[in-house]
């Protein structure tokens, strides 16, 4: 008799009845609670990840701009030039090859070098006075206007060894060392 | 440099206005879904909204990962469950004073007497049942879900599905004879 009665309850009368208990609906102000919870809420992690990933991107362009910018200093056409050392690098520039006139009162413009492997040189920086006295100086004996030879002649040569006479050292007196008392190889 | 910066934070904002807009769809077409899985463990409306936006507020810091619609609806439904089935074991005993709140029988009229004691019966037997039966007859009977749809929410076979809801309505029926007479009479 149950079983009968059992087998009449058919399975969309269980799910009605369930369908029937679970048909509630939120109120009308949760979506809108929901939407404020979510608002007070941080930024998920997740979604500032293009945040971390960007962060690094700008610092890298950062770090290539400086250096661009240190490597590539921009040409000034019109500030001074106080130190104008760029063509006389080194103490040999002054000396060797030989400069003409032109070349040596020829301006220098301060900027940009012409290759990279210039700038890397270690520079004498000189006064622009001091060039243009050391200029006009070394044209002058060129020219046969200045003869230096009488000063080179007053300098008093250095270059000379300093001679030492008699050097006299005391003769070392090493004192022998006092034997052992007792009979040699018997334990003590 | 800044250009870039610019454009960057444009792009960055633009990818997170779209992530709120998908969200919010979401929300919308799911909130329904979360509340009454909450409610059919919970039996409380207040309660059941508070497990449903909880839920929605964990789904919400995890969206990026949850974008593809099955997963999100799936994810909820799970996160949902546990966070209700934690808040029945949790406070048990409130719980209980807020169900018996609720469905304390009026002495008013016959019908809304005999109504309330059947919805209390059917709570019953559906509380009765393991997790694993209750969560999938109560997801069959929410939004008319079939077998596959159910399977897909839970991560599932749909064989296993089929004989779980067997099973559960089996008990169900044993549980709740008398109501059913009445309602196939």
């Amino acid at each position: 008799m149950d079983s009968r009665r059992h087998d009449a309850v058919t399975d969309a009368a269980v799910d009605r009845e369930i369908c029937r208990a679970l048909a509630v609906d939120p109120s009308p102000e949760f979506l809108a609670r929901v939407r404020t919870r979510i608002a007070s809420e941080p930024e998920p992690a997740a979604w500032r990840l293009s945040w971390v990933l960007a962060a690094p991107a700008v610092v890298a362009v950062t770090v290539v701009a400086i250096v661009a910018v240190s490597r590539w200093p921009p040409a000034s056409t019109h500030a001074p030039a106080p130190l104008t050392a760029r063509t006389f690098v080194g103490a040999t520039a002054l000396v060797s090859p030989p400069l003409t006139s032109a070349q040596a009162v020829r301006p220098v413009v301060a900027g940009r070098p012409r290759t990279a492997h210039v700038t890397r040189e270690s520079e004498v920086l000189i006064a622009a006075d001091e060039a243009r006295a050391l200029r006009a100086l070394i044209a002058g004996v060129r020219e046969g206007r200045i003869v230096l030879t009488p000063e080179l002649n007053a300098v008093p040569a250095t270059s000379e060894p300093l001679s030492v006479d008699g050097i006299a050292i005391d003769p070392i007196t090493i004192t022998p060392i006092a034997p052992v008392t007792g009979e040699t190889g018997v334990r003590q | 440099m800044h250009e870039y910066t610019d454009r960057l934070a444009g792009s960055v904002a633009a990818v997170n206005a779209e992530l709120e807009r998908e969200f919010e769809a979401r929300l919308v077409e799911s909130s329904t879904l979360a509340f009454r899985i909450a409610f059919s463990v919970l039996r409380h409306r207040q309660d059941a909204e508070e497990i449903a936006q909880e839920a929605f507020v964990k789904a919400y810091r995890r969206f990026a990962q949850l974008r593809d619609r099955d997963r999100f609806r799936a994810w909820l439904v799970r996160m949902t469950w546990r966070l209700a089935i934690d808040r029945q074991r949790n406070d048990r005993r409130r719980a209980a004073r807020e169900r018996h709140h609720e469905i304390a029988p009026v002495p008013t009229a016959s019908d809304e007497v005999l109504a309330r004691e059947r919805a209390d019966r059917l709570w019953r037997a559906i509380d009765a049942l393991p997790d694993k039966l209750r969560v999938v007859i109560v997801l069959a009977n929410i939004e008319e879900h079939d077998i596959a749809a159910v399977a897909r929410l839970l991560g599932l076979p749909p064989g296993t599905i089929k004989s779980r809801l067997f099973l559960a309505r089996q008990r169900l029926k044993e549980q709740l004879q008398w109501i059913l007479d009445d309602t196939t009479r």
